[in-house]
This record gives structure tokens, C-alpha cells and sequence, in this order.
């Protein structure tokens, strides 16, 4: 005499259907990978900054709010990254960094098509350099340092808001 | 009884010492804001210690401490070179005052901010003049950051955990 056990199962979600196109093969494994416990997409943001003390930090921040985040030391770097087929939800772009300065950046990126909300950031507070940037194509100016409210608050403004864990 | 009373004694005494020592920690923190040395900013950072990172603050503080001697040094060189490359000496300027902001060490940004000033003039003996103000508050915030940091590790090794982390 045989025993069967029947044990209560619970299926896990499906898996997105395959994409019909081997090239699309690694970008579906990468969505999949990307995609948290509950099935959502997490954010991912560019943080463009010069400064390795300011990049650790905003990390750690962006971490905090579970949040993916790519650094680019400089804005020619963030452009590459876009050229090599990155997208992001966000933007966070410092102004003077060696190499290619953030106003070019942002110019740059428009002019490729990118969408992607660009925040700049800047330790000026000057009428002027609002204006230099906005007319680069950003989509909000910060003064530096940027504190965690400051980064929900844009967040939230910019639509990556689902990816904030509660407060407390 | 004699050896319950000995182990209850060395507990006291072990709670009394991390009292001093959390005590000690609060007066140099007050100090540090009441000077002028740290602002909010601070704060933010030690905000940004968790579970995940329970030495993001001071791997920070030393970071800091690391890149800034450097950026003084490469400052001092540049202003010395014949002619001086402002340019060159305004984006260390600039990565200093950067660093110090984020970590607020409010007086050191206050000194790059002259020194910034200083290269827009292209004002040699203005520089050299504002880079040894820089030189003094940096001297002045690492001395106190290395203060905070052994206070920290008191605290910890007398099985306590750092003020700020009491939340």
C-alpha cells in the first residue's frame, strides 16, 4: 500500500511570455532579473556626478529607496551609456564635471531622442545657471546637497514614485 | 553572593562608563553644530547608517579626510606653478567644496566658496592667502571628526551603539 501526500501549492506568477527574437533574449532575461519580489520593475536612476563623496552618498540614499542606480563620472560617460543602449526612469546630472560638462550632456542626450527626466544638480543657486540648464532640456533644477525629502519629493514629481518604501 | 555582588557591581560601573561616554559623544556633537563646523547635512549622513552599511559614516568621514589632504596638496602645487592654471586650481576648489557640502562641514565649504572667489580674480596671493584658511578649518574638522569617530568605538566597545543610531 502506497501513501500520496497531498501538499498545499501555491504556483508562482508566470514568467513573462519569450520574446519571438533570439536578439531579444538578453533584454527579456535583464526585465525579468529586474523585477522584485512582487513583480514590479524597479526604478533605476543615472546619478552623473564628478565627486566620489557625493556619488557614495547619493547611492546610499538611492539604495535606501530601492532604487537601481548607474554612475557616471562625467556626462560624456552618461551619453556612452545611453549610446550602448541604457535607459533609466531618472537623471540626476551634476554641472561641472571634467571631460564633458552637464549642460552638454543633457544637450546631448535630448538630441538623441532621450526622454528620461533629467534633474540637474548644482551647489549655485544662480538665476543664470537655471536658465543655461533649462535650456539644455532638463526637466527640474536642485542646489546641492540634495537631501533624501528633496529626492522623494522629485521622485515623486517625475513619476518613479512606486519605488519608495514606507516611512519609518 | 559575594561573586553576584561583584558581577552586579561590574555591570553598573560598565553602564555608568557608557553613560559618560554617550554623554561625552552628545557634548561633541553640540560643540561641532554650535561652532559652526557641521550643519544639518550631517545629520542626513548619519541618517543614511542602517544595518546594511554600520560604518557608512565613518567610511565616509575618512573618505573625506582621504580626498581632501589630497585636494590641498594638488592645490598647493598648482599654486605654484608659473603661470597658474586658475582653471586648474578652481576644479580642485570646486571638488573641495563639493565633498565638504555634502558631509556639511559648513566652514570649509565657507573657505573654498573664498577661495573659489580668489580664482575668478585670477588673483594669485588672494588664493594662496584664502588656501591657508582652507588648510586651518580642514586641519580643525578632521581633528574633531577623529574625535567623534573614537568616541563612537568607546561607545560600541563598552556594548552600546552610537546616539545618532537610536532611532
Amino acid at each position: 500500500m502506497h501513501l500520496i501526500l497531498f501538499l498545499p501549492f501555491t504556483p508562482p506568477p508566470p514568467p513573462p511570455p519569450p520574446p519571438p527574437l533570439f536578439s531579444q533574449c538578453l533584454l527579456w532575461v535583464l526585465v525579468v532579473l529586474e523585477r522584485n519580489a512582487n513583480g514590479h520593475r524597479q526604478r533605476k536612476v543615472l546619478l552623473v556626478e564628478d565627486t566620489r563623496i557625493n556619488r557614495i552618498i547619493l547611492r546610499k540614499v538611492l539604495q535606501n529607496l530601492n532604487l537601481l542606480c548607474d554612475e557616471a563620472e562625467n556626462g560624456k560617460i552618461a551619453v556612452d551609456l545611453h549610446v550602448q543602449g541604457n535607459s533609466y526612469d531618472l537623471i540626476l546630472m551634476d554641472k561641472e564635471m571634467p571631460v564633458m560638462d552637464g549642460h552638454e550632456a543633457t544637450r546631448q542626450l535630448r538630441l538623441m531622442g532621450v526622454k528620461t527626466p533629467i534633474i540637474a544638480l548644482t551647489g549655485n543657486a544662480l538665476q543664470s545657471d537655471r536658465e543655461l540648464f533649462f535650456e539644455a532640456g532638463v526637466n527640474d533644477f536642485q542646489t546641492k546637497p540634495l537631501s533624501r525629502d528633496k529626492l522623494v519629493q522629485l521622485l515623486i514629481r517625475h513619476g518613479v514614485e512606486s519605488s519608495i518604501p514606507a516611512a519609518g | 553572593m559575594g561573586k553576584n555582588h561583584e558581577a552586579g557591581s561590574g555591570k553598573e560601573e560598565d553602564a555608568m562608563q557608557l553613560a559618560v561616554a554617550k554623554q561625552q559623544y552628545g557634548e561633541h556633537m553640540d560643540s561641532l553644530r554650535a561652532e559652526g563646523l557641521l550643519d544639518d547635512q550631517f545629520l542626513e549622513l548619519q541618517q543614511l547608517q542602517d544595518e546594511s552599511s554600520p560604518d557608512f559614516v565613518e567610511e565616509v568621514v575618512l573618505l573625506f579626510i582621504q580626498d581632501s589632504g589630497r585636494i590641498i596638496k594638488n592645490l598647493a602645487d598648482s599654486l605654484e606653478q608659473k603661470p597658474v592654471n586658475f582653471k586648474k586650481v578652481d576644479a580642485h576648489v570646486h571638488q573641495f567644496k563639493g565633498s565638504s557640502s555634502s558631509i556639511g562641514a559648513k566652514r570649509v565649504k565657507a573657505v573654498c566658496i573664498m577661495l573659489h572667489m580668489c580664482c575668478d580674480r585670477q588673483d594669485q596671493q588672494g588664493c594662496l592667502l584664502a588656501l591657508e584658511h582652507v588648510k586651518r578649518e580642514f586641519d580643525l574638522i578632521k581633528g574633531k571628526l577623529q574625535t567623534m569617530l573614537e568616541l563612537e568605538k568607546q561607545i560600541v566597545a563598552l556594548g552600546g551603539t552610537p546616539p545618532f543610531m537610536d532611532r
